[in-house]
Parts: C-alpha cells; sequence; structure tokens
C-alpha cells in the first residue's frame, strides 16, 4: 500500500510540475509572439498580413482567457499550450527570401495554422459556453468563424459550428433576437449547400429547436427538436448518444408543457441510451487489463480510448443525467425503479471520469431506491465496477 | 406560406411523418419505425443486386403503408403510456394483419412479434391473448417454413388454450384449431425428414393431435400417412390397421380421393401380406372411386396396378382388360405414357404366348415351313389357320405382333413379375 501512495504522490508532484513548466512556456511563447507583432506591424506581402492577423487575435483571446481565470486548470492550460505553438513564426519566413516556392510552403504553412486555429477556437468557445461563460465565448466564436472563413470561404457550411456557439452564447447572454439572426444565417447556408451532413443539421436544428424554446413557442420548439432527433438517427442511429440531447430538450418542453407522461417516457429514454452506452464504456475499461495496473500514464492512455467522449459530450452527458435525477426525486410519485437506473448511470460517467467518490455516493444511492423496490420487480443489471472503485478509493484516501 | 409549409413541401413524406410524430412525443415510434426501414435497407443492400429484395418497394415510397403505421403505431404508444396493454396488443396485432393482407411478410411477422411480447404484460385474460399471439407467430413461422419453431409456438397454443372455451371469428374453439395446425405443421416436419424413424414419431403426434382436433378429415389424412409410414417400416399389419380406419373415415365422408389414396396403400400393404385377393378388392374400389370421380391419373393408376398383378397371377387377359383402359386414359389425357404402353405390351406379349407355343409345339412340316419362311421373307403366316384339325385347337390371338417380341417381353415380364 505504502509503494502505491508513494507512486500517486510522486505521479501528481511530477504533473504539478509539468503544468508549471508548460505555464512557463506559454508566458514565454506568448511575450515573443506580442513582441513579433508589434515589431512586424509593417509587413509588405499578404502572408504576413494574414499571419499577422493571426497572431493578434490569437493574443488577444489569450488574453481574454488569462482575465477569465481559466489558466489554473490543465485541460485549460493544454488547450492554451497548443495556441501557442501556432502562433509560431512561419515557416521559412525570413527576410530576402521571396522565391515563389518559398511562397507556396508559407501559404500552406498559413493554411494549416489557419485551420488548427479554427478548430482550436471553436473547441475554447465550446468549452466556454459549458463552463457558462458565455461573454468570453462569443470573442472565440466570432475568431472561429473569421478562421473558417479565410480556411472554406463565405458559403461553407462548415461555417455553421461558429454560427452555432455564437447563438447559443448569444442565448446565454439573453440576446435572443442576436442569436435568433445567427441561426437564420446558420439554417440558410445549410439549406443552400446539398452537402450539409445530417450531423450539421441535427445540431443546427437543436439550437433552433432551443431558442424556440427559450422564447417559450412551445410547438415550434418541438418542430425543430423532432428535426434534430430525425438526422441525428440518420446519422448515428436512434439510440445512440448523439440523438440523446434531442430527446431530452424535447422532455424539457413537454415538462414545461404539462404533459408529463410524455416527458417521463422521453426521459427514460435518454437515461436508457446512456446507461447502454456508459455500461459498454465500463465494461470495455474493465475488461483492459493496463486500467488496473500500476502506473498512472498508461492508464490514461486507456482511459481516453474507452472512455470516446470529448468534452463538450461529458458535459452534456453530466448536465442532462443531473437533471433528470433532480426530476425524477422531485416527481410526487417516485419511481425507484428509475431514480435507481439513473444513479446507476451517473455513477458509471463519474466512474469513467475518475471521480470515484462521487461514483460510489451514487451508486449506493441506487442500491438505495433499488431496495425500495418491491421483491418481485426486476431491477437493474450494472457491470460490478464499483468492487474495483473500492479499491483505488482505498488506496487514494 | 410559413416556415413549416415549406419545409413540408421540401422534405420526404417519410421525414415529414418522422418529424410528426416525434413532435406529438410518440419516440418509441419513430424509433421502431425508422429501426424497421433502416434494418430492411442494410438487409437489401446484404442480399445484394441480384436478390429479389432488391427489387422490392422500399417502405419510404408506398405511404398508405406509413400512414398505417404511423396510426396503430402511434395508438400503441398512447395506450402504452397508460399502460393498457390489451389496447397495445389490438393496435400491434392489427398491423401485423393489415400487412399480412398487403403480403409483407417480413412486417406481419415483426409485428405478430410484438404483439405476443406485449401479450405477457397482459394479465387479466387467463392468457388468451398469449395464446393467440403463440398461435399467430407459429402460423409466420409456417409461413416461412420454419416448422420446429412454428411447432413450439403452436404447442404453446396448445397448452394455453386446452380446457377453455375461447372461439375464434368462426367459432370454431381454439384448442381445436391448435390441434389442426399442429397435425399440419407435425406432417410437414416428417415430409422433411428422410428418417423413418423421425418420420414415424412425427406422424405419430400429427396422428393423435388430429384425433384430439376433432377433424375426422384431417384425422384420417393423418392415419393414410401414418399407414403408409409403416409400410414403409415394413409393418404392414400395424399400417393395414390404420389405413383401414382413414378408409372408413374416408367413406363416411364421401371423399373420393382419400379413399382413392387409401385403397391405393391397403392394397399395397395386402400385397405385401400376401393377401392378393384383398388387395384386388381395394385395387378394384380404387378404380371404381377414381373413374366415378373423373380423377384420370389416379385411374391409371389404379388400372396399371390391377394390370400387374393380374399378369403376376397369369390372368393375362384381365391384365390386358386393364392395361388397355389404362393405356387409354392416359392417351386422353394427353401425355403419351410410356410406362401403360410398355405395360400393355408385355401383358399382350404374354397373353399370347400360349398361341405361340402351340405354333412352336406342332410338330408339323408346314410349321417348320412357316417358320423358315419366316426366318427368309420375314413374311408373318403365324396367325393363318391350320390346315389340320389341331389348327382349330389353339384360338386365334387378336392381334398379331412382331414375332420378336414374345421373347423379348417374356424376359421383362419375368422382371415384373420379380419385381
Amino acid at each position: 500500500m505504502s509503494s502505491w501512495q508513494h507512486v500517486k504522490e510522486n505521479e501528481s508532484t511530477q504533473a504539478q510540475e509539468e503544468l508549471e513548466r508548460s505555464r512557463q512556456k506559454i508566458q514565454t511563447a506568448l511575450k515573443a509572439a506580442k513582441e513579433r507583432s508589434n515589431k512586424n506591424s509593417n509587413s509588405n506581402d499578404d502572408i504576413d498580413t494574414k499571419f499577422n492577423q493571426l497572431q493578434n487575435l490569437g493574443i488577444k483571446l489569450l488574453d481574454i482567457l488569462r482575465d477569465s481565470g481559466t489558466d489554473q486548470h490543465p485541460d485549460w492550460i493544454n488547450l492554451t499550450e497548443r495556441m501557442c505553438q501556432l502562433l509560431s513564426p512561419l515557416e521559412g519566413s525570413m527576410p530576402f527570401m521571396s522565391s515563389s516556392e518559398e511562397r507556396e510552403i508559407r501559404k500552406k504553412d498559413l493554411l494549416t495554422k489557419q485551420t488548427k486555429m479554427m478548430e482550436l477556437t471553436r473547441i475554447i468557445g465550446r468549452k466556454l459556453l459549458f463552463e457558462g461563460k458565455h461573454n468570453q465565448a462569443v470573442p472565440a466564436a466570432v475568431q472561429s468563424l473569421r478562421f473558417s472563413i479565410d480556411v472554406h470561404g463565405l458559403n461553407s457550411v462548415n461555417l455553421v459550428p461558429s454560427y452555432l456557439i455564437l447563438a447559443e452564447a448569444s442565448i446565454g447572454l439573453g440576446k435572443l433576437s442576436q442569436g435568433d439572426e445567427y441561426l437564420a444565417q446558420a439554417e440558410w447556408t445549410v439549406l443552400k449547400s446539398p452537402d450539409a451532413t445530417a450531423a450539421v443539421k441535427s445540431k443546427l436544428y437543436r439550437n433552433i429547436g432551443l431558442l424556440y424554446a427559450a422564447k417559450g413557442d412551445y410547438d415550434n420548439a418541438l418542430r425543430m427538436l423532432s428535426e434534430d432527433i430525425y438526422h441525428a438517427s440518420k446519422e448515428w442511429g436512434t439510440t445512440d448518444i448523439h440523438a440523446c440531447g434531442g430527446y431530452f430538450h424535447m422532455a424539457n418542453v413537454f415538462f414545461r408543457q404539462n404533459k408529463m407522461d410524455v416527458a417521463d417516457s422521453l426521459y427514460s429514454q435518454v437515461t436508457d441510451n446512456w446507461f447502454d452506452f456508459l455500461k459498454e464504456s465500463v465494461q470495455r475499461k474493465i475488461a483492459s487489463p493496463a486500467a488496473t495496473g500500476l502506473l498512472g500514464p498508461t492508464e490514461k492512455v486507456e482511459l481516453d480510448d474507452v472512455v470516446m467522449l470529448d468534452e463538450a459530450q461529458e458535459a452534456e452527458a453530466m448536465q442532462m443525467l443531473n437533471a433528470v435525477l433532480d426530476i425524477r426525486e422531485q416527481s410526487p410519485k417516485q419511481n425507484n425503479l428509475s431514480i435507481a437506473k439513473v444513479c446507476h448511470t451517473l455513477s458509471m460517467l463519474y466512474f469513467l471520469l475518475n471521480d470515484i467518490q462521487k461514483a460510489q455516493e451514487l451508486s449506493s444511492k441506487a442500491q438505495d431506491a433499488s431496495s425500495r423496490l418491491p421483491t418481485n420487480v426486476e431491477t437493474v443489471s450494472v457491470p460490478t465496477f464499483l468492487k474495483l472503485s473500492h479499491e483505488k478509493s482505498t488506496v487514494r484516501t | 406560406m410559413s416556415k413549416v409549409d415549406t419545409s413540408i413541401y421540401r422534405n420526404s413524406y417519410k421525414h415529414n411523418m418522422c418529424v410528426e410524430m416525434l413532435k406529438e412525443g410518440f419516440h418509441k415510434s419513430f424509433e421502431e419505425l425508422f429501426n424497421l426501414i433502416e434494418q430492411r435497407k442494410r438487409k437489401r443492400l446484404e442480399a445484394g443486386v441480384d436478390s429479389v429484395l432488391w427489387h422490392e418497394k422500399s417502405l419510404e415510397e408506398q405511404s398508405e403503408k406509413l400512414d398505417q403505421l404511423w396510426l396503430h403505431l402511434t395508438k400503441a404508444e398512447a395506450a402504452l403510456r397508460v399502460g393498457k396493454w390489451e389496447e397495445v396488443y389490438a393496435a400491434r396485432h392489427q398491423l401485423a394483419q393489415f400487412f399480412l393482407s398487403t403480403g409483407d411478410q417480413w412486417l406481419s411477422d415483426h409485428f405478430f412479434k410484438s404483439a405476443l411480447e406485449t401479450s405477457l404484460n397482459i394479465r387479466l385474460d387467463g392468457g388468451r391473448r398469449e395464446a393467440e399471439a403463440n398461435c399467430n407467430i407459429g402460423l409466420a413461422l409456417e409461413r416461412n417454413e420454419q416448422y420446429k419453431l412454428s411447432a413450439e409456438h403452436l404447442e404453446k397454443f396448445h397448452q394455453l388454450s386446452v380446457g377453455r372455451n375461447w372461439t375464434d371469428e368462426a367459432s370454431l374453439p381454439h384448442s381445436s384449431a391448435a390441434c389442426q395446425h399442429l397435425s399440419r405443421i407435425y406432417t410437414a416436419l416428417s415430409d422433411a425428414t428422410s428418417d423413418l424413424q423421425e418420420k414415424q414419431n412425427y406422424l405419430n403426434k400429427a396422428y393423435s393431435v388430429a384425433k384430439e382436433g376433432s377433424d375426422p378429415m384431417q384425422e384420417a389424412k393423418a392415419a393414410l400417412k401414418l399407414g403408409q409410414n409403416y409400410e414403409l417400416m415394413k409393418d404392414s399389419e400395424t399400417a393395414i390397421e390404420y389405413l383401414n380406419h382413414s378408409l372408413e373415415t374416408a367413406q363416411d365422408l364421401h371423399d373420393n380421393e382419400l379413399i382413392g389414396e387409401a385403397c391405393e396403400a391397403l392394397a399395397k400393404s395386402h400385397q405385401t401380406q400376401g393377401n392378393v385377393s384383398r388387395s384386388i378388392e381395394c385395387l378394384e374400389i380404387f378404380a371404381q372411386t377414381s373413374r366415378d370421380s373423373g380423377r384420370k391419373t389416379e385411374l391409371v393408376n389404379a388400372c396399371n396396378c390391377l394390370g400387374v398383378i393380374y399378369n403376376t397371377m397369369g390372368h393375362y387377359d384381365n391384365a390386358v382388360d386393364h392395361f388397355t383402359s389404362a393405356y387409354q386414359v392416359s392417351n386422353e389425357l394427353g401425355e403419351l405414357s410410356e410406362k401403360s404402353a410398355v405395360l400393355l405390351g408385355v401383358a399382350q406379349g404374354n397373353a399370347m404366348l400360349n398361341a405361340f407355343k402351340h405354333n412352336m409345339e406342332i410338330p408339323r412340316r408346314h410349321m417348320m415351313d412357316r417358320i423358315i419362311d419366316w426366318k427368309n421373307e420375314r413374311c408373318n403366316e403365324f396367325g393363318n389357320p391350320l390346315p389340320t384339325v389341331h389348327m382349330s385347337q389353339p384360338p386365334t390371338p387378336p392381334r398379331v405382333p412382331d414375332p420378336t417380341e414374345p421373347f423379348r417381353q417374356v424376359e421383362g415380364s419375368d422382371l415384373i413379375v420379380t419385381e
């Protein structure tokens, strides 16, 4: 046991050091970039101008991020570090060398940088949204929109995700009409381009639906959310977790309309889909031997393979399942079976995110609920991952 | 024009329907419908371009079927929400029946199956819906020629409905219906196997349920099949027992076809037992009933059998009679029956044997001359009256065949005899 603890401590101090190192790296990179941008303000060729623009935008965004106090969390440090790498000078941009080949190289480099920047700003924007920082999300989304226009042109479907972030941020800030505008822009783009995938459409309609719901226009909200589910099903299948968001928001609308039976049925569907998905992930995590190994890093790598949830989905899952649990617990006639199922699902989610304490808490809650069931009712069968988490928690405490 | 109108115009019927369904909160119906369509699409792709499936019209394009699905699925889901399982069952059953009538078997199978699953939740009807659902599934499986599974479900149906006074629309008791279906399935199962013992088992089951099912016709048929199988297993005595039973029932029912079949089988069994007179009797009935009911193929069959027996016994004239009528009837049928022609020839040859023998046995120079003439010139004078007293003794054969025939055919007839 003591060696275990030792390893763990070592690991955490190492991680701390690493974080500190990357923080410093970011600082220096940022400084260098700022200097460059000041110096090169009078550049003479279009690629340079574009790059300068990129640099300036990047610096601006990083400043905003730092001001909102995001430099404490390792995820954020990771993101900013990646961004700083993009701010490094273009390949072969030495003075007095401007052959056409060299120009080609620089052009290509600029394009990849812009593409990466687009993706990165988009991720940042989305993450800010999930953290509820709508104010900061707007500049990130605007930047991602600008970069995607640079890369894809004005009429591309690829602009839609940026529009959606912008719209969501506006709605979050209470500017409904502005959100509406962004969404209309996005919808128009989707309609014009025949190559829009069902995935994009699903996202778009979900956002439009949410806007209607926020305005209180439930009929249209339901129609749009139905479109969302339809397209999501087309892309991933009806029981996939991607379709869950649509079901969840729809359930909320029905809930607000006081149509409890429909809402209830939809909440169950959401829980069931997540339950099935997480069950499979948990089983795979248990099955992979490296996950139980002693070495921290391998465990981390394995986890990435197993969970297959990106941050957005993680946050979505957390939000949805907790909301469902709240509703279940507050409903006048408590349905212990569904409470047990939600608790189990949440417990598995926490387990996958390595929050063992929470996982255990919810698991015991689930068992509580199942014990209140009459004996002849079938309880939910869950993979036995908790034994594993017991061991781990004893190790950690 | 509103946004909704434009989207309805722009999207496919299926798309609009799905959205409409979801909008009303019928997500389970949507899921089922959507997955049914997708599943079929995948199957079609797997089956490839050369398959029958490839040319099937997609469900998406058939709006009236989609409408039916929409109507009943949402009805079922609404009932499900409030826990009215009977209504869920009714809706699913209706869908299954609808698709049975339109010939979409995969869909009717699907809904019969889900109806069965639903029926398990209905508690207050004593298992009646479960029984009916089992019956429907069994019949669906029968249509797919999965007889074993079908038998399982129908057995369940039988078991559930025995001792109950449930009846269907035509006021046929469920238990009898179960027996009738089961008997049919068991018969089909026995047809599918080539192992005699296994056949025997299935036919025994078929016979016993048929007896229970109070349909004399089916019982008689089952008995006939069982009897035939006993005969194949070289147990003629038991075979005759069952066949007799079958024959009696068939006679009560005045079913000529069945009487014929039973008689034929009986004749065979009697023959193997050596009871030729009884066998002939049966065959006579067989021939008679076939003639009466005008079923010519059977008549040919009967006459041929009779002919063979008479031939074996040496009654060539009788044999010729029967073979002639067999030959004529088969000619009437328009199919050139070689079998009848050959058999007729053999019998005629046999019948002529006596006359030929007489010719050969008369040790006269005259006869020698004839044979030599025939050898030399192939002129056929065997039939001419002999100039002596002896000549009147042998009966004149009715027709003179080619002289080589007797020899060849005597050999041939030998073969038939040993058969």
